[in-house]
């Protein structure tokens, strides 16, 4: 394989399928809440939170924890501009991917 | 097993790609879907409507609707505030300033109408209203916001038809029920996202 096919463009952080899923997950909107993410991605609190600090630490995502005076705190999470342009960037690659496949028909 | 240092494959054949292409749309659609809550303006629309015939004949003279939307069309745009910034999913802020938009040329544009052609207006502020629907409808890419937006529009043709009291209040409690019942159907077929739990 040469270091130009596609595949080398994949990110393995975003590439890991969850946090994939959580990247398209929340770059459809401005930002959600931590139990909803969790519940919809089907994952356990300790697994979401693994691997939303790999995407922290990546600069992909941001995590923030508001308490409104009174009430429980609540965890948002949001795609940073950085987070979007690495998904973009993945789904390139993947495009490119589909595409340096011969037509077999 | 530790999902975030399992080691998974790169996607060198078209399958995998193509499998993470849609999980990634449909990832997408999921949260957009979570977000764009229709039901709560659909209803507060329906009710409105489904009021206004009495409140014109409560306040009385030529202004009623005038008077009767500059106060509702504001309390359904500010409630509907709250409500979408209550959800735990939220819309990319580019949108939501788009629906403030598009509400505030709807109001304004149905009023302007409503007052500047007086007796005359017919349909016309309901097809302004028809037509800030229709914009709703695409920018949440939504069905039931589509069929409400139809319903003022066929509302608008009726009115332009036949100006009588009579026809207007039927037109009014017609739409409003149907804005109702289709806020009831997108409550019911939309997955809904209950508040966290404490």
């Amino acid at each position: 394989m040469t270091s130009d096919h596609p595949v080398s463009q994949i990110d393995e952080t975003v590439h890991q399928r969850y946090r994939l899923g959580i990247m398209a997950f929340l770059s459809g909107v401005e930002r959600a809440d931590f139990r909803t993410a969790r519940e919809e991605l089907g994952l356990t609190d300790g697994n979401l939170n693994r691997h939303l600090v790999l995407l922290a630490d990546a600069g992909f995502v941001d995590v923030t924890k508001v308490a409104p005076e009174g009430k429980r705190t609540r965890t948002w999470l949001s795609l940073t501009p950085a987070g979007r342009a690495a998904l973009d960037e993945h789904v390139r690659a993947l495009r490119s991917i589909i595409d340096s496949v011969p037509d077999r028909t | 097993m530790n999902s975030a240092s399992q080691s998974i494959p790169a996607p060198t054949d078209i399958a995998e790609a193509t499998a993470q292409l849609d999980a990634i749309a449909a990832g997408r659609s999921a949260s957009k879907r979570l977000a764009g809550y229709v039901w709560f303006p659909l209803l507060l629309g329906g009710i409105a409507n489904i009021a206004a015939p009495s409140v014109y004949a409560l306040i009385g003279g030529p202004a009623a609707p005038a008077w009767y939307w500059s106060v509702a069309g504001p309390v359904i745009g500010i409630a509907c505030a709250f409500f979408y910034n209550s959800r735990p999913v939220q819309l990319p802020h580019r949108i939501g300033l788009t629906v403030v938009g598009v509400a505030i040329a709807m109001l304004v544009g149905a009023l302007v109408l409503g007052i500047s052609l007086g007796d005359s207006s017919g349909g016309a502020p309901l097809l302004a209203v028809a037509a800030g629907l229709g914009a709703f409808a695409g920018l949440y890419r939504s069905v039931h916001v589509g069929v409400v937006a139809a319903s003022h529009f066929v509302g608008a043709l009726v009115m332009f038809a036949d100006t009588s009291n009579r026809t207007t209040a039927l037109v009014f409690l017609c739409v409003g029920a149907v804005s109702c019942a289709t806020a009831l159907a997108a409550l019911l077929t939309t997955h809904h996202v209950d508040e966290p739990r404490p």
